[in-house]
Formats: C-alpha cells, sequence, structure tokens
C-alpha cells in the first residue's frame, strides 16, 4: 500500500520561532517539506493497489493545492492592498537588505542573494534547533510553538486581512463585530487543527493558514529576495531530504523508528489521524499492533487509528503546509503581474510538478523532495510567459486571431 | 542581453487591450472634491469604482431639457464652464443617470456674474445670529438676521452636494481629445447600436456625512493655515499699553477650491495691509513713540465660517487654556483697544465704516477717516443702525461684545464684486489701482498713529514702486520680484510656483510662509544702535526683538504665526454650532475615456494620501516659540525627507561648491576656477602655470609622457587636501554673509572643546587659515584618518550651512568641523573611529557631548549621508583649483608605472565593481520596468 | 474600475461552459482523467512557448501573425502527436507492472479528455486576457465589427477552438494507432484552415464569417468523429 507521505519538519522549526512573539511573519519560512515514499511489500498485491490509487493520492494533492493556490490568486486581485506597493514598503525583518533601508549594496541582485543567505541560515538554524528538540523528546516546547504560531496566524492575519477586505469595499463594521468574526474564526480554528474536528474544516483551516502564510510572504518580501528564496528553498529542500545526514531525513527517520506521527497544524493529510490519537488523549495508545508490524503501514498510518472502520487504502496522504505556501507564493506573485496568462501559465506548471514529482517518487521509490520540481519549472514558466508568450497572445487578442 | 532584454520588455508592454480602451486623463486638482461641517457634506462624490456613462455634450439649460428628457443610459455631461450654475446643475442633479460633469473652460467666454456662494456668507456664525428673541431693529447686528442679503447674486452653488463628480478641463489636448469623443457620439447617438464614447469618473471621497463621523474614521483634516500677526515694535507686558489691531481676510474660496483666486474678496485688502504695515515701520523709524501697539494680523480660513477669526478671539480670550503665545508675550482680548477690519475692496472709490456699535471710539474713528476724504477715495460712515456686513469682527464681537470693532469695506449693504467666491473673482484692470492702493494704505497708517497719539503722522509713506510690487505678487503671479528678492535676502529654500496664487486655505498652504517673509522685511527694524556689533545679533542682546542679519546689519521684527484651525478641533467638539467644522475630504481622482481606439498616457498612480502638504520652507522655521511648534510638525524622517531643501544641496549635479563661491566672492577669479574645474582631466590639470608657481614651465602632457602630482581622485594627497580643505573653511568663515541664529550643540561656548575659559571674542574675530589647518591636521593625524575623510567631510560641512540655513562663523566653526569629520569617518572608513577616541584627541571633551554633536548633526542634514561618486569628484577637483589658486599645487612628475598603479590602485577595483555590476544589473533594469508598467488606475488606501 | 457582472459572466459562460460539461462528464469522474488533462494542457503550453520562443527569435514575424500562426499550429499538432506517443507509452508500461491491463490511459475518453486539455487551455490562453476587461465598463471593437465587442466574438471562438481541440484530439490518437497518416494530415490541415479563417478578423473583416465557418467545420469534424467512432454517443456514455 502507497503512504504517499509528505511528512514536513522545517515547518516545526520555523513554528518553534514562529512562537516568538517579536516576529511572527518569518515564522514558515523554511517550510521546506519532503514528499517521502515508504515502499511498500513488492508484491503484485501492493502493486495493484499502488496503481490503483497512485492516481488517487495525486489527486488528493492535486485539489487541496489548486485550492490553496486559487484562494490566493483571488485574495491578490481582491484585496488591492497585496499589489499596491505601500508608501513606505515595509519588509520583514530577516531581509534587511532592500531599498527601504539604507544599506543597500547597490545591485539589487546581490542584495537578494544575502537576504535569502540570512533566511536560508534562520531556516537551517531552526530546523537544527526542531531536530534536537524531537531527538530529546521535549514534545511539550514543539507542541506550544506550534501553537503560538497557529495562534498568531490565525488571529493576527486573520484580523489584518479582514481589515484590508473591510477598507477595499469601504463599509463600515464595528470592532465589536470585527472581533467577534476574528474570536470564533480563530477559537474554531485551534480547536479543529489541534485537537478534534470534522476533517474538511481541518483541512480548510490549514488551506486557508498556508494561503495567509503566502499572502505574508508576497507583500512583506522585497521581490527579487522572494525570487531567489523561492530557488534557495527548492534547492535546500533537495540536500535535506536525499543527504544520508539531511535534517529533515533524520528527523523523518527519528519519527519513524519510534512510531510517532509528526505534529498535527504541520501537515495536510486527507484522513483522520492525530485528531482522534487527541479525542483519545492518552499517547500510550499510539503504538498499535498492525502499525509495528508492517513498517509501511506504520509510517502511513496513523497510529491509534482505530482500525475497523479505516480501509487501508484510505491512509492518510500528506503534504506539509510548506510546500503549499511556497506554490502559492509563485503563483500569488505571479498574479500581482496584472496579466492571466502568466498565472495560468505557472498554475498548469506547478501541478504538473507536483504531478513529476509523485510519479518519479512512485518509480525510485525513495525521499523525494515536493519542491524543486515545481518551483523550477513554475519559475521556468513564470519568466517566458511573461516576456515572450504575454506579448504575442496580447498581439493575438488584439486581432482575434486564434491559433 | 541587454539590448535584447530592452526588446523584450517593449514588446511585452506596446499595447495590451487594456491600453486600446481606456485612456487616462490627468486632472491635477481642478475638481471639485468635499468638505464637511457640523451637520453636512458639500462637494462632489463619485462611487467608490467610478461611475462610468456615456460622454455627451450639452449646450443650454434648454439643451438639456431636451436632451435628458428622454435618455435612459447613464451619461457624463460634457458642458461649458460658463453655462455651469445653479440652473444647469440642478437639472443635472435631478437626472436619475447623470455619472459625471466635465466642465470645459473658454478663455474667452468669461462670465462677469456668477457667485456660486452663500447669499450671507458665515451665515450662521455672526454675532447674536444663533441668539432667539433679538430685537430686530437694534443696532449692530449681521444682516444675516435683517434678511438683508449681502452677496445678493449668490446661488449657494458651493454649498450643494453633488452625486457624481464634477471635473474642470483647461490643458488644450485634453479638450481635444473629449470634445472629439463627445461630437462622435452625437453623430453615432441617433443610429443606435453602439458603440458610443463613454468615460470613467472617479473622484471617490473617503470621508462622510459630517465632521464628527470623518474625524472619528480618519477620513478627513480640518481646515485652517496660518494667522500671521505682525508687530511693529516688540510689547513689553508691564506697560499696559492698549492695542490696535488691524485685520484683514486673506483667503478666499471658489467651486473648484484650488482656482479660488479672490481678487476682489481678499486680494485687495491683503496688498493694502501689507502696505500699511510698511508705512507705519517708517513711522516706527522716524519717531519711536508710539502710545499704543498696533498690530497687523492677517487672516487665514476665513471664508469657512472665519475659523480664523474665530481661534484668534478664542485665543485672546483668557478663559479659554490657548493663550496665543507670541514671541515674548502674549495678549488677551482685554488689552485690544479697537479693532479695524479691512473688508472686500474691488473698486477703491467710495468706501463704508461699519462700526459694530457706535461709540466714541468707532465715532473717532469715522472721524479720522473722514478727515482725509479726497477727490479718489471716499469715506462714508454709514448710518447708525445699519447692520454689519459678514466679516471676521463677528467673531470677535462673540466673544467680546465690548470691543470697539469698524469694518471698511466698499460695499454698501450688499457686496460690490458680482463673481464673489468664483474662479472668476480676478481684479478687471481698474485705473490706477496702485496709486489708489498707495493712498488708502497711507490714509490708513495715518488714522491709526492718530488712534494711537492723537497726533497725525505726517511721513507715512510707501513708494508707489513697492505697492506695484506687492500686487503683482498677489494678482498676478507668485513668482515676482518682490518675493524673489525677499528669498534671496533671507536665503530661504522656498521655490516659487509660477502660477496665480490661489488663496484656497486647505489644511495647509504655503500662502501664510509669503505673507509672513513679505511682512517680516516691510517691518523689520535697523537694530545697529542698541546692539554693539553685527557678531552680538542674537537673541540675548537684542531686547525682545527677533534678530535677523540681512547683509551684514542687524534687524530686529516682531512677526508671528499661528494655528488657524477652528478652536472646535482644540475642543474637540466636531459638532459644534459655535464653531466653524469645516473639513477637507481624502480622495483619489480619475477620470478614462473608453471605446475603441485612442493610445493611453499612462497615469501614474497617485500616492496613498493624495494631496501633498505645501513643504515649509526653512526661513518659516524661525526662533520663535509658535513656529518652533511648527517645527515639530516637520521632523524629517529619512524617507519624507524635505524635497526643498534637497534639490539645491551643493553637492548637486547643478549647484556649485559652495566655498568657491565664497572665494570667488572674495577674488572675482570666478572664470579660471570654473575653467580649471571643467577641464575634464583633473589630475592632469595641474600644469598650466599657475599663478604662485611662475618658475615651473609648461609641461604639456603627451602620449608618451605624462606629467602628474601625487594627487589623483583616486589617491588624494593627504596633507594637500588638508590645506585645500582648511582654505575651503577659512573663506567660509571669512566672507560668512550672515550671523545666522546660533544652534546651541554648535556653540563653543556653551559647550567648549578645552578647558582652558574660551574667550570672550570667541564670536567675534576669525580664525587665521593656518589655525584652521592645524586644527584639522590635528584631528586627521591622531585619528590616522584618510583624505576622502577630509573631502566627505567638507561635503557634510556645507550640506550642513544648506540644510540648517546656518553660515560657518567663528563661535561655531570648531564643533561643526568636528561633527562633520566624525561622520565622514564614520561613514568612509571601514573601522571607524569611536567617539570615545575623540575625547583622547581633545582632551576635555566628555563623549555625551560627542554624541549629542553628532546626533545633531545628523539631523539637521536630514540623515542624508551618501555621498555621489560625481560631488565627490566635484569637490575634489574644486579644492584643486583653489589649491592652484594659492600655490599649493604639489610638485609635478612624470608618470611612471610604479606611480601609476600606486595612484590607480582604488580607481582600478572600482572599475571592476562598476564592470560586474553593469552585467548583473541587465535583468534588474528589466524587472524595475514591470513593476513601472504594473500600476493600473486603482483606488487609494486611506492612510 | 467599476465592475459590471452581467457581460462577464455570459461571456464566460459562453467561452468555457461547453468545455467545463464535457469535464464534468469525463475527466471528473476519475482521478487519473485529471490528471492526464493537466498534462495534455502542459503539452499545449509547451507547444506555445516555442511557437512564442521563434515569434520573438525571428523578428519579422511580430509583424506577420500569419507566419507566427503557421508555425504555432505545426508546433501544436506536432507535440500532439508526442503527447498521445507518450501516454501510450506509459499506459503500455503500467499495465506491464499490473500484470492484468487495467485501462489506465486507454480509450476514446482518454482521448476526450486529452484533447479537452488542449483545448481548454488554448482557449483560456487566446481569451482570459480579453475576458478579465469584459468586466471593466469600456469595451472594444475590432475594426471589422462595429457592432459585436470583441468579448462576444472571442468568447464563442474559443468556444469552437475547444470544441475542435475535442475532436482533433479524437482523431489524432485515432490516427495514430491506425497508422493512417490521412487520418493526421486532415487534423493537421482542419486546424490551420480554422486558424487562418480567423485571420480575418485581422484582416478587418467582420468576426462572424470566421466564427460561422468555424462553427461550421466543427460541425462536420464532430459527425465525422462520430462516424468513425461508431457513430453512437455510446462511447461517450458507456464510460459513465
Amino acid at each position: 500500500m502507497s503512504g504517499i507521505r509528505m511528512s514536513s519538519v522545517a515547518v516545526t522549526a520555523e513554528n518553534c520561532e514562529n512562537g516568538e512573539p517579536q516576529a511572527p511573519e518569518e515564522s514558515h519560512q523554511g517550510q521546506a517539506n519532503i514528499p517521502e515514499i515508504v515502499e511498500p511489500e513488492d508484491d503484485d498485491a501492493e502493486e495493484q493497489e499502488m496503481l490503483k490509487y497512485g492516481a488517487k493520492h495525486v489527486m488528493m494533492l492535486i485539489v487541496p493545492v489548486s485550492l490553496c493556490m486559487i484562494i490566493v490568486i483571488f485574495a491578490i486581485r481582491i484585496i488591492t492592498m497585496y499589489d499596491q506597493v505601500s508608501q513606505p514598503q515595509v519588509y520583514l525583518v530577516y531581509t534587511p537588505f532592500n531599498d527601504q533601508t539604507k544599506k543597500t549594496t547597490g545591485s539589487p541582485i546581490s542584495d537578494a542573494v544575502l537576504n535569502m543567505l540570512i533566511v536560508l541560515g534562520l531556516v537551517i538554524f531552526m530546523t537544527c534547533v526542531l531536530v534536537l528538540l524531537y531527538k530529546y523528546r521535549c514534545y511539550k516546547v514543539i507542541e506550544g510553538w506550534l501553537f503560538l504560531s497557529s495562534l498568531i496566524l490565525l488571529f493576527m492575519f486573520t484580523g489584518l486581512n479582514l481589515h484590508e477586505i473591510v477598507m477595499r469595499f469601504n463599509f463600515a463594521m464595528d470592532y465589536i463585530t470585527i472581533s467577534l468574526i476574528v474570536w470564533n474564526f480563530g477559537v474554531m480554528g485551534i480547536i479543529s487543527v489541534h485537537w478534534k474536528g470534522p476533517l474538511i474544516v481541518q483541512q480548510g483551516y490549514l488551506l486557508i493558514i498556508s494561503a495567509m502564510m503566502a499572502l505574508v510572504f508576497i507583500k512583506y518580501l522585497p521581490e527579487w529576495t522572494l525570487w531567489f528564496i523561492l530557488g534557495g528553498i527548492a534547492v535546500y529542500d533537495l540536500f535535506a531530504v536525499l543527504c544520508p545526514k539531511g535534517p529533515l531525513r533524520i528527523l523523518v527517520e527519528t519519527a519513524e523508528e519510534r512510531n510517532e506521527p509528526i505534529f498535527p497544524s504541520l501537515i495536510y493529510s486527507s484522513t483522520m489521524m492525530w485528531t482522534i490519537t487527541m479525542a483519545e488523549g492518552d499517547p500510550v495508545s499510539s503504538y498499535n499492533p498492525l502499525n509495528s508490524s508492517s513498517s509501511s503501514s506504520a509510517q502511513g498510518s496513523p497510529p491509534a487509528r482505530p482500525q475497523p472502520e479505516m480501509e487501508p487504502e484510505e491512509q492518510g496522504v500528506k503534504l506539509g503546509l510548506g510546500d503549499f505556501i511556497f506554490y502559492s507564493v509563485l503563483v500569488g506573485k505571479a498574479a500581482t503581474a496584472d496579466d492571466w496568462n502568466t498565472v495560468m501559465a505557472c498554475f498548469v506548471a506547478i501541478l504538473i510538478g507536483l504531478c513529476l514529482t509523485l510519479l518519479i517518487l512512485a518509480i525510485v521509490k525513495k525521499a523525494l523532495p515536493a519542491l524543486p520540481i515545481s518551483i523550477f519549472v513554475g519559475i521556468i514558466f513564470y519568466v517566458c510567459t511573461r516576456w515572450c508568450i504575454k506579448p504575442m497572445c496580447d498581439q493575438m487578442a488584439l486581432s482575434q486571431v486564434y491559433v | 542581453m541587454l539590448p535584447f532584454f530592452y526588446v523584450l520588455i517593449t514588446s511585452a508592454y506596446s499595447n495590451t487591450l487594456n491600453d486600446n480602451i481606456y485612456t487616462s486623463i490627468d486632472f491635477g486638482r481642478d475638481y471639485c472634491f468635499r468638505l464637511n461641517n457640523f451637520n453636512s457634506q458639500i462637494g462632489c462624490q463619485t462611487s467608490r469604482d467610478g461611475d462610468s456613462g456615456i460622454l455627451l455634450q450639452l449646450h443650454s439649460a434648454e439643451d438639456i431639457e431636451n436632451t435628458l428628457k428622454d435618455l435612459e443610459e447613464p451619461f457624463i455631461a460634457v458642458l461649458d464652464a460658463s453655462i455651469f450654475n445653479n440652473i444647469t446643475a440642478l437639472k443635472l442633479k435631478q437626472h436619475s443617470k447623470t455619472r459625471g460633469l466635465l466642465l470645459i473652460e473658454n478663455e474667452e467666454s468669461k462670465v462677469d456674474s456668477f457667485s456660486p456662494e452663500k447669499t450671507c456668507p458665515g451665515n450662521g456664525f455672526n454675532y447674536l445670529e444663533n441668539v432667539t428673541d433679538v430685537d430686530v431693529s437694534a443696532p449692530h447686528q449681521s444682516q444675516c438676521i435683517r434678511k438683508q442679503l449681502w452677496n445678493p447674486k449668490g446661488n449657494w452653488l458651493s454649498y450643494d452636494d453633488f452625486p457624481f463628480g464634477i471635473f474642470l478641463i483647461k490643458s488644450k489636448s485634453q479638450k481635444e481629445i473629449i470634445l472629439s469623443k463627445a461630437q462622435a457620439n452625437i453623430e453615432n447617438y441617433s443610429l443606435k447600436p453602439y458603440p458610443l464614447w463613454g468615460g470613467e469618473v472617479r473622484s471617490f471621497m473617503k470621508s462622510a456625512q459630517n465632521t464628527e463621523t470623518c474625524i472619528r474614521r480618519g477620513t478627513c483634516d480640518p481646515l485652517g493655515g496660518y494667522n500671521v500677526h505682525v508687530n511693529l515694535i516688540p510689547r513689553d507686558e508691564e506697560s499696559k499699553k492698549p492695542i490696535i489691531l488691524l485685520i484683514a481676510k486673506t483667503d478666499s474660496t471658489a467651486f473648484f477650491k484650488e482656482l479660488s483666486f479672490g481678487e476682489q474678496d481678499s486680494g485687495v485688502s491683503t496688498a493694502v495691509l501689507l502696505a500699511v504695515i510698511k508705512a507705519l515701520s517708517k513711522v516706527r523709524d522716524e519717531n519711536d513713540d508710539l502710545k499704543a501697539d498696533i498690530m497687523i494680523t492677517f487672516l487665514q480660513g476665513e471664508s469657512f465660517d472665519y475659523s480664523g477669526s474665530q481661534r484668534l478671539a478664542y485665543q485672546l480670550n483668557p478663559l479659554m487654556n490657548d493663550t496665543l503665545q507670541l514671541r515674548s508675550f502674549s495678549l488677551t482680548i482685554d488689552d485690544i483697544m479697537c479693532v479695524i477690519e479691512l473688508g472686500p475692496i474691488s473698486t477703491l472709490k467710495d468706501l463704508y465704516l461699519y462700526p459694530a456699535k457706535s461709540n466714541g471710539m468707532t465715532k473717532k474713528i469715522e472721524e479720522f477717516f473722514a478727515s482725509y476724504n479726497s477727490s479718489n477715495i471716499q469715506f462714508h460712515a454709514v448710518e447708525p443702525g445699519t447692520p454689519l456686513p459678514p466679516s471676521s469682527i463677528h467673531s470677535f464681537l462673540r466673544e467680546n461684545e465690548a470691543i470697539p470693532c469698524i469694518l471698511l469695506t466698499d460695499g454698501h449693504d450688499n457686496i460690490q464684486s458680482n463673481v464673489f467666491g468664483s474662479r472668476y473673482d480676478t481684479l478687471n484692470n481698474n485705473e490706477n489701482l496702485v496709486s489708489r492702493v498707495k493712498d488708502l494704505s497711507e490714509i490708513i497708517a495715518k488714522v491709526t498713529v492718530q488712534l494711537s497719539n492723537g497726533t497725525g503722522a505726517s511721513h507715512a509713506e510707501v513708494p508707489e514702486s513697492l505697492v506695484s510690487e506687492v500686487l503683482d505678487c498677489f494678482l498676478v503671479n507668485l513668482n515676482c520680484t518682490l518675493l524673489r528678492r525677499i528669498g534671496n535676502q533671507f536665503n530661504s529654500t522656498a521655490n516659487l510656483p509660477n502660477s496665480t496664487l490661489s488663496r484656497y486655505s486647505g489644511v495647509r498652504n504655503s500662502f501664510a510662509v509669503y505673507l509672513r517673509n513679505i511682512s517680516l522685511d516691510f517691518s523689520m527694524k535697523d537694530l545697529s544702535k542698541i546692539v554693539p556689533s553685527v557678531e552680538k545679533c542674537n537673541a540675548t542682546y537684542t531686547q525682545n526683538w527677533a534678530p535677523i542679519i540681512v547683509n551684514d546689519t542687524c534687524f530686529g521684527y516682531v512677526v508671528n504665526s499661528s494655528s488657524a484651525t477652528s478652536p472646535a478641533f482644540k475642543l474637540k467638539d466636531y459638532s459644534s454650532t459655535k464653531y466653524s467644522t469645516w473639513t477637507e475630504s481624502r480622495w483619489s481622482p480619475n477620470f478614462r475615456i473608453m471605446g475603441s481606439c485612442c493610445s493611453r498616457q499612462k497615469k501614474s498612480r497617485k500616492g496613498k494620501v493624495v494631496y501633498e502638504y505645501d513643504k515649509v520652507p526653512d526661513s518659516f522655521h524661525s526662533p520663535d516659540s509658535q513656529n518652533k511648534a511648527n517645527q515639530q510638525l516637520h521632523i524629517q524622517h529619512i524617507s519624507e525627507r524635505d524635497v526643498v531643501s534637497q534639490d539645491l544641496l551643493p553637492d548637486d549635479q547643478e549647484n556649485g561648491t559652495m566655498f568657491l563661491r565664497r572665494i570667488t566672492m572674495d577674488e572675482g577669479s570666478l572664470r579660471r576656477s570654473l575653467k580649471n574645474r571643467h577641464r575634464g582631466k583633473g589630475s592632469l590639470s595641474s600644469d598650466r602655470g599657475s599663478p604662485s608657481t611662475p618658475c615651473q614651465l609648461q609641461k604639456a602632457n603627451s602620449c608618451s609622457t605624462i606629467f602628474i602630482d601625487d594627487n589623483t581622485v583616486s589617491q588624494p594627497n593627504l596633507r594637500a587636501t588638508l590645506k585645500c580643505v582648511s582654505l575651503a573653511i577659512y573663506y567660509h568663515i571669512k566672507n560668512r554673509d550672515k550671523e545666522s541664529e546660533f544652534v546651541d550643540i554648535l556653540d563653543e561656548k556653551r559647550h567648549p572643546l578645552t578647558k582652558q575659559p574660551v574667550p570672550s571674542d570667541y564670536a567675534r574675530n576669525d580664525p587665521p587659515n593656518n589655525y584652521i589647518y592645524r586644527f584639522i591636521k590635528n584631528l586627521f593625524v591622531s585619528a590616522q584618518l584618510t583624505a576622502e575623510c577630509a573631502i566627505i567631510s567638507l561635503i557634510y560641512i556645507e550640506r550642513l550651512l544648506v540644510c540648517a540655513d546656518i553660515c560657518l562663523q567663528p563661535s561655531n566653526w570648531k564643533r561643526i568641523v568636528l561633527g562633520a569629520i566624525l561622520l565622514a569617518s564614520k561613514v568612509w572608513d571601514d573601522q571607524a573611529v569611536w567617539n570615545v577616541d575623540y575625547c583622547q584627541i581633545l582632551k576635555d571633551m566628555v563623549v555625551e557631548d560627542v554624541n549629542e554633536l553628532e546626533r545633531v548633526f545628523l539631523e539637521l542634514i536630514q540623515f542624508n549621508i551618501n555621498v555621489q561618486q560625481s560631488a565627490y569628484a566635484k569637490y575634489y577637483f574644486d579644492l584643486r583649483s583653489i589649491a592652484e589658486q594659492h600655490g599649493l599645487t604639489l610638485p609635478i612628475d612624470t608618470l611612471d608605472k610604479k606611480r601609476a598603479k600606486k595612484l590607480e590602485a582604488r580607481s582600478q577595483n572600482e572599475e571592476y565593481d562598476k564592470l560586474a555590476e553593469m552585467v548583473e544589473s541587465g535583468p534588474v533594469k528589466a524587472i524595475s520596468l514591470e513593476n513601472l508598467s504594473k500600476r493600473r488606475p486603482s483606488a487609494a488606501v486611506i492612510s | 474600475m467599476a465592475v459590471n457582472w452581467l457581460p462577464f459572466i455570459g461571456c464566460l459562460s459562453i467561452a468555457f461552459g461547453p468545455s467545463v460539461t464535457l469535464f464534468l462528464c469525463t475527466a471528473a469522474k476519475e482521478a487519473q482523467g485529471v490528471i492526464l488533462l493537466i498534462t495534455s494542457a502542459f503539452f499545449w503550453l509547451l507547444s506555445l512557448l516555442l511557437t512564442s520562443l521563434v515569434w520573438l527569435a525571428v523578428v519579422p514575424l511580430r509583424k506577420h501573425l500569419a507566419l507566427t500562426l503557421v508555425f504555432s499550429v505545426l508546433f501544436q499538432e506536432a507535440l500532439r502527436v508526442v503527447f498521445v506517443l507518450l501516454v501510450k507509452k506509459t499506459d503500455v508500461a503500467l499495465s506491464r507492472i499490473s500484470r492484468e491491463t487495467t485501462d489506465l490511459f486507454h480509450g476514446p475518453r482518454y482521448s476526450v479528455i486529452a484533447g479537452l486539455g488542449y483545448g481548454v487551455m488554448s482557449a483560456m490562453f487566446m481569451y482570459v486576457n480579453v475576458l478579465s476587461e469584459a468586466s471593466g465598463p469600456g469595451t472594444y471593437y475590432t475594426p471589422g465589427s462595429p457592432s459585436m465587442p470583441i468579448f462576444v466574438s472571442g468568447a464563442l471562438q474559443a468556444s469552437v477552438m475547444t470544441g475542435l481541440h475535442v475532436c482533433w484530439g479524437l482523431l489524432c490518437s485515432e490516427g495514430l494507432e491506425k497508422r493512417s497518416w490521412p487520418l493526421l494530415a486532415s487534423v493537421t490541415l482542419s486546424h490551420m484552415l480554422v486558424s487562418c479563417l480567423t485571420l480575418m478578423n485581422e484582416a478587418g473583416i467582420s468576426p462572424i464569417y470566421a466564427i460561422v465557418c468555424s462553427y461550421l467545420i466543427l460541425a462536420v469534424i464532430g459527425t465525422f468523429t462520430f462516424k468513425r467512432f461508431g457513430g453512437n454517443i455510446k462511447p461517450f456514455f458507456k464510460i459513465q
């Protein structure tokens, strides 16, 4: 059976840092996520299932990814804040080299590279911190970080976006209403993500969280820095997953041998899992005979899931939120340019990249990062569409020539 | 690679469909926007995303009737501005499909009777007005109670609230575009189906219903500006001299607020009052004993329910805790002997005197005026009981009705001009205006003196040329001789707009600044008698006068300015009916034609808050207390650096370095220094026999041999550079043009550099050149600074002089130089010297002092510390040129390999950097272009 | 920019209504269908990319759309062939892995999906920027048509292109399977023909002619395809 699982690790790292109140936006920056396949035993039945359900699993990822990207695109087109250049433009603390602060190295490229290095260094550092924390089993700390981070995202950024929307459509809304809305939304999110709630609600919240994160990046990162970070994260992802000593690799392996799920609020999952764990509430029950019997199912299947009602193929397809975020960042950035061709090109390119990743996953059957292929295909098509395809399409559209 | 990218970009943004549909038209600020007061909103308003309709040209009221009768689609009316009056406006407003109104302004069709104002201006804010059961027969009450219209032509158009945007089109190209489209529509209109040409107007006003609401939402700002108060002599509070208050309203209004010229309304009276200042100060200079103080006050915001005068009266009221803090004294309403207001004056022939409440004082004033009756100016005292026309006096009466006030205007029981409160309110060339203004001002001056001393003043005269200059400034073009002269005189950094003054007081305006400067120039008094020397021209010596140095003589003045926003905003009573509550909304306008041709001229997006506040030029920052407050409003953040002073920094491309000017001021050798400067190869230019080294033959450079000294741009020679810099500073001190008011931290006496006491004459005698040189050399050697630092610090010094508007003078040069070097070393050197180390070098300084110095220095130069390569080079070559003039050139030698390496060391790797930059900056350009064209018209966010 | 939704939604549903319906009753049923759709869309994108590169590199092409058009059609058809072959390969490979032959990417249905992906993508790239303007207050009329705004004509053209692409997809896979070159040639030629018809718009002739002609061609090709596939519409319903 295929546990196509994208376990996300650096996310945790980022959330740790996200816990720090002073810099909430910097969270999730290093959400490099590893899709990782666990090869099932090599008999026909397994193969059969894989072929049968492989596509299904791919769908299970394609739909939410597209949803997330669509949310971001429309947010950008509707809330004008995101594609307007505010005066003065504020940037993240971690990107000190920009045209606003006077310490620029002259050329935006070098600035961007420096910024990217800073951000990447941060990500790597946080990842390592997390790995250590996880190795030495201080779960409480990690949980706390996760909780705080999702708290900040769900309340602060919801409030921010609501405010922007109200401004955009210029209708007056009193603070009581706003606070009520934000409170209800946030609390519901916290509960369904961290404790228990209907699967669909949980997934929805995870999507919204990553969409908001992506919007934050698009708004608060300098243009070039954003592109370089996209590239850099993808490359880093490659190493962190494929190197035997890559931090994410290590963390995933520990998680496997400890036979535990990775933290709820980081991974988009297509099935119920930890919610039930939480429901039962005792970590002891998270070990069950079936999991321990076959390693594969152990990884794929959530521990402590009630065996009878779950068919084997129903077990979770998981994709780290980081992937959602960076896909959406790319597409969103395309959307800020007033041109739909670019947006669609990036959209299709990313989906293709995802499919390709999964295909390779199914063939080579070893852990693979989810970002690189999609991001690079996406960037290539962004550039090409922007400067080659669009002018031609404009000309054709003007003279109404259809090819 | 680079051109290739450009091809891509240009092809990418050549013509998208959007560009083919829309043509953006930018209107500047010629459209009506929204004002709010305590209970209403006036002006224009479109929906948030803009209103669109077909362009429809209408020619007359009947035309509107007929055309709009059976019109079912929304339209944008195109109207000739001359037929826009309350009838047409009403018709358009009543029609449900009106989406906008474009007024085509034609110079030839000038309307001679159009007043969009109230029939009784200031209605609701006049004395005794909102008191019930007023005895109507009682005197000294406003005409508005007597139902006796002061402005019978008024049609209240400005006070109407339009649900659509109204734009005025002046530029020729825009007229052509719009008219052609409208014409095309008329042709196609009969033949449905379409296309017809349409337009989209967007001037969405953020503010809603009334001031209370919009202030709460932070979508509007209170109107106002500044009142300017001019005293002839500083008032000493002990001797309770009575004060004669001469006031005039200086602002005006119109339907298109930015086009309110209001010359008959307030222009002439302002000019007269300015002339009066000149005349009175002449009297003052002749005999220095005026029994009464005389204060001339220019009021702003009067057109919006007297906000200026209300604020003044409010401040004068001792009970309110908002005393009028003027320089070195404060006023209360009890000190006021009488108030004389100059109302609207268009024809200076028959002038009427309206007493608020006729009593002895007003009688006396009337008599005085009557005694000056002459053939060309007649003063008439209105018969007692005549109601008082709308005027600023009402505000005073409402504070204290006992004050004897008198209004001088040319309207007899209604206003003279037919175009009151419209943009046609310009002065129709009335004959010998200048002489009449001259006469009137002299008469007023004399009357005032008589009031104070009892005896008439013989010599209150104004030169006619001056009057004509003033009129030229305020009625014709702001960029006039008078203002320019005054600007140079105070070296204020304001640059004058080349247009007629618009008197709309707005949220902030630069009008008050011009008034202030002119009246300062007119009223300043030569203090050379009481001040021992020009150096001592500062507050300590000039008792109560604000000191100012104009061409090496010490003058004193008492000119203040105070905020003219209504007391309602100070009381935070935004629904007040007692005080004016006018506020101006924030918005972002935009109009575009749509249809199927037209190339679109890309319109740059407006900023978030759409109107810029007028920058208050430096001359406005004078040491008096009130303006300190203004200064507080202008603490520059790095991002919002004062552009005005920015573009005339000495290291800007256009204007040369200051010290050269100073030197040439000294030697008149501008030409050759310039010649030296402009000869391209500075480093090779050291031949050409310089005067001091005649023995040196004219060595000519050839391809084979190049003669050069040890001093190039890339490798300046330390000793030579220091010498030149010290020379430059020396000349700065030697030929300073004025004693600037001192900045505390820069003053040597307050913050001595050495233990031993500063000599008492530290501020007077200039330091010799070699002393300066030693001072600098000491610093540089002990702090191991490079020669570049010297040049950079010279740049900083001159920046400081410009930005802070001060001069290098014996009292402050040491600390300025120190600060500059401090800064330069920090900016330039990789491991800079710490402030503590300077304390080591200059033994007796404390580090706090150094830090303070550095901070103040930075603030004064507005944190603008980066130096362009060009600027650096310019300074370097200028320094070279003075070096040559003073024979400081180094021995010249042929350029061999080794020296070349040494000299070019820096510039070489700079070249490499440049190259690298150029290589990678290709795509950058491309992207940045993309950012440009990403802009599309979209609503501004409130901020 | 005031948004008036009616024309926008109208044009939207004219242009993409049919394709959405087709999508719902073919691809949306099964996961691999969607994947196939995306992939074919991607291939169309590739073809457009190649075209645009040629367009950019060869400067004179920028003036004359006709040449660009020829290139574009050739690229599209070539990549369509490549795509079909690729799908067949993967199909074989997968069926080899899983011993029993599950029809993964097999059968007319998948050809329809592939064609649909092609068509939708082309329709989008040609039309979506025009559509985004349709929401604004302004309209645009090609010189040829004083009465019909570009939005409507574009929408009609886009929808017919989608339909044609579906048919071409079917015919192409059929041709490759049956090794019948005339079929492939006919596909290419008809595509060329339709695209050249739209050149009339550029020439300033009313777009109505082009649209009518293309719809006629669609009818012809559609019926031909039906005949080719057995003349009944069972295959479409058997799927479900």
